[in-house]
């Protein structure tokens, strides 16, 4: 069962790593504690059911949530995040108008859905497992991994090898720096932000369906996850961020199993505070990077 | 009504505790009602109890915590007890379906889901059935996958199910995934006698056996006219919450009729209080208010081809 378990692990720990990613590409680059990320996510998921529920295919759904929440993020970037920009305390700032934009996605989800908990269709992805090593896996497992992989790979070559990670990277570690070397940093803000916004979407609609639940309050669990991740992998990094998602899933559950009840909880956030104190800038972490990805 | 025209203010306390006492005091001190009819959760009648007491005014009260009445003499509660509800799955589980080891899976996070699955296990264990596993989860959990597979692990007979109807319905799914053979007797509580779980659920749901207040159909002629009247005015199929509001208000009307003309408010209390084998669209048909709670047999559902229906054995 333990093998079963860390499967299972794995698989839960991809989607916060794919969560985490786009919350920490945001915060590693611009500094921005974005606390409307968790309410993006569960638009993204939301935006999926409907193209289903349209009578679109699911890949269809994929991309649609995945543009609809990039959007969502962009939009938010130029009508909350820039304005806030030039204020003297612009971090308390960006945590304060993130907070509202959250409220009220959260609302209109809210009133879109009748506060109900809403499920795609049955049968929209194969559910019969296949037995490999005697682990049971199902076809969304694989697809959910498959997707984490594809979505961290991408990531990974549009930072490092294109001239448009290479500006990210630039404004990251010095954004007056970067002006002065031509590079223009709304279009910067305008990719990051869609980029979280993406990825955001991608996992929403993944785990609207690993777990047959789409609800407004989806997000906020995963925030809560998403801000132990960002910890424990260290501000700002992306290897972090995946490392310490796919960590965090496999001790939950794993804990889950094998500890009595509530425990899982408590020792994953005992676990956080341990980092804290002796690592505060997290695994990958360290004290002088604001983001890990800048200086690569 | 025995001479008297009956007047109906609704209101909205839109689940919040100082809406429902501003409302509470407009009706008791400005409009001078007779008798309030609400608020339908527990946090809000909890809060508002004392104040109906103070006031003088009869309230009864949809919510289900017992508490809401304790100590008054003002307030009622239209709802059976947790204990008196639930035991009747229990003793459902232990006597009809004998399962030998039995798993529970429960919200730890809301105190009625804790007292519904303390009231089953009681029942169970007490005719010698072993629980082979105890999960809790938090009512906002979503993934269910390492729980579930841990208790298809165990291999139990029966697996109880005290969560949400959503999350009854998605534990359930998660258990398939995981191998969960389909003898496995699968058991929940009022949650998954609901069109919601059985929506969300979809053919996962088949041969599940819960608890009803309420059961589609009709249990006699007052169910079948309320069914086909609900029907005919919203369209579609009464559910259970339907069915409690239909049987509050026969409370109250019987009160009133048996207050008499121009009653006062004491006079409708003390009938509530002596409401006796009223007839009512819940459980077998009979309810009665006995320290100021309604009681009413519960029954016992199952899922066939995808509507619920009375359970073999009752």
């Amino acid at each position: 069962m333990l093998a079963q378990q860390l499967f299972n692990g794995l698989v839960v720990g991809a989607v916060y790593a794919l969560f985490a990613l786009g919350f920490n590409l945001v915060f590693g680059v611009h500094k921005i504690m974005n606390l409307a990320h968790g309410a993006v996510f569960m638009i993204g998921a939301f935006a999926g059911l409907f193209t289903v529920n349209a009578g679109l295919p699911l890949w269809a759904a994929l991309i649609f949530a995945t543009v609809c929440s990039g959007l969502l993020a962009v939009v938010t970037e130029l009508l909350v995040f820039r304005p806030l920009r030039s204020t003297t305390e612009a971090e308390f700032a960006f945590l304060i108008g993130s907070i509202g934009v959250d409220m009220i996605l959260v609302n209109i989800a809210l009133r879109v859905s009748d506060a109900r908990t809403l499920r795609f269709p049955f049968g929209i992805v194969p559910v019969e497992p296949l037995v490999l090593f005697g682990l049971r896996i199902t076809p969304l497992q694989l697809i959910i991994v498959g997707a984490v992989v594809f979505c961290a790979a991408a990531l990974a070559w549009y930072l490092h090898r294109t001239s448009y990670g290479r500006q990210v990277r630039a404004v990251s570690n010095n954004e007056r720096a970067a002006i002065l070397l031509g590079v223009e940093p709304r279009s910067v803000y305008f990719q990051t932000f869609f980029i979280s916004g993406a990825l955001a979407g991608i996992a929403g609609v993944l785990i609207g369906l690993a777990f047959n639940s789409i609800s407004f309050t989806m997000g906020e669990p995963y925030m809560l996850r998403g801000f132990v991740i960002l910890i424990l992998g260290g501000l700002g990094s992306l290897v972090g961020a995946v490392t310490a998602g796919l960590a965090l899933g496999m001790v939950q559950t794993v804990a889950a199993v094998y500890l009595p009840v509530g425990l899982s909880d408590l020792i994953v956030y005992s676990l956080l505070f341990l980092v804290l104190l002796v690592r505060p800038n997290g695994f990958f972490g360290d004290p002088v990077a604001d983001a890990r990805v800048a200086r690569r | 009504m025995a001479g008297d025209t009956i007047k109906l203010a609704v209101e909205d306390d839109g689940s919040d505790k100082g809406q429902a006492l501003t409302l509470l005091n407009k009706f008791a001190l400005r409009d001078n009602a007779s008798v309030v009819i609400g608020p339908s959760a527990s946090p809000l009648s909890l809060s508002i109890a004392p104040r109906a007491e103070e006031l003088g005014i009869p309230m009864i009260t949809l919510a289900y915590s017992g508490a809401i009445v304790e100590n008054r003499t003002w307030v009622f509660k239209s709802t059976d007890t947790t204990a008196n509800q639930f035991k009747a799955i229990g003793v459902y589980t232990a006597e009809v379906l004998k399962p030998k080891l039995c798993a529970r899976v429960w919200i730890r996070d809301n105190d009625a889901y804790v007292q519904n699955v303390k009231t089953w296990t009681d029942a169970v264990t007490a005719k010698g059935i072993k629980l082979v596993d105890d999960t809790s989860v938090l009512l906002a959990d979503t993934d269910f996958t390492a729980a579930s597979t841990k208790i298809v692990s165990q291999q139990p007979d029966c697996i109880y199910l005290a969560l949400s109807p959503e999350g009854s319905a998605n534990f359930i799914l998660q258990l398939r995934s995981a191998g969960l053979p389909s003898t496995t007797k699968i058991i929940g509580g009022t949650t998954m006698s609901t069109r919601s779980f059985l929506d969300a659920a979809g053919k996962a749901a088949e041969g599940t056996f819960s608890l009803a207040e309420y059961t589609p159909g009709g249990i006699n002629d007052l169910g079948r006219q309320f069914e086909s009247a609900y029907k005919a005015k919203f369209g579609e199929k009464p559910d259970t919450f339907a069915a409690l509001g239909y049987s509050q208000m026969l409370i109250v009307g019987t009160a009133l009729k048996q207050a008499g003309a121009n009653p006062t408010r004491a006079a409708i209390r003390d009938a509530l209080g002596k409401v006796r084998d009223m007839e009512t669209v819940l459980g077998h048909g009979k309810l009665s208010v006995i320290d100021r709670i309604a009681h009413y047999d519960m029954t016992i559902l199952t899922v066939k081809g995808g509507e619920l229906v009375p359970a073999p054995q009752q």
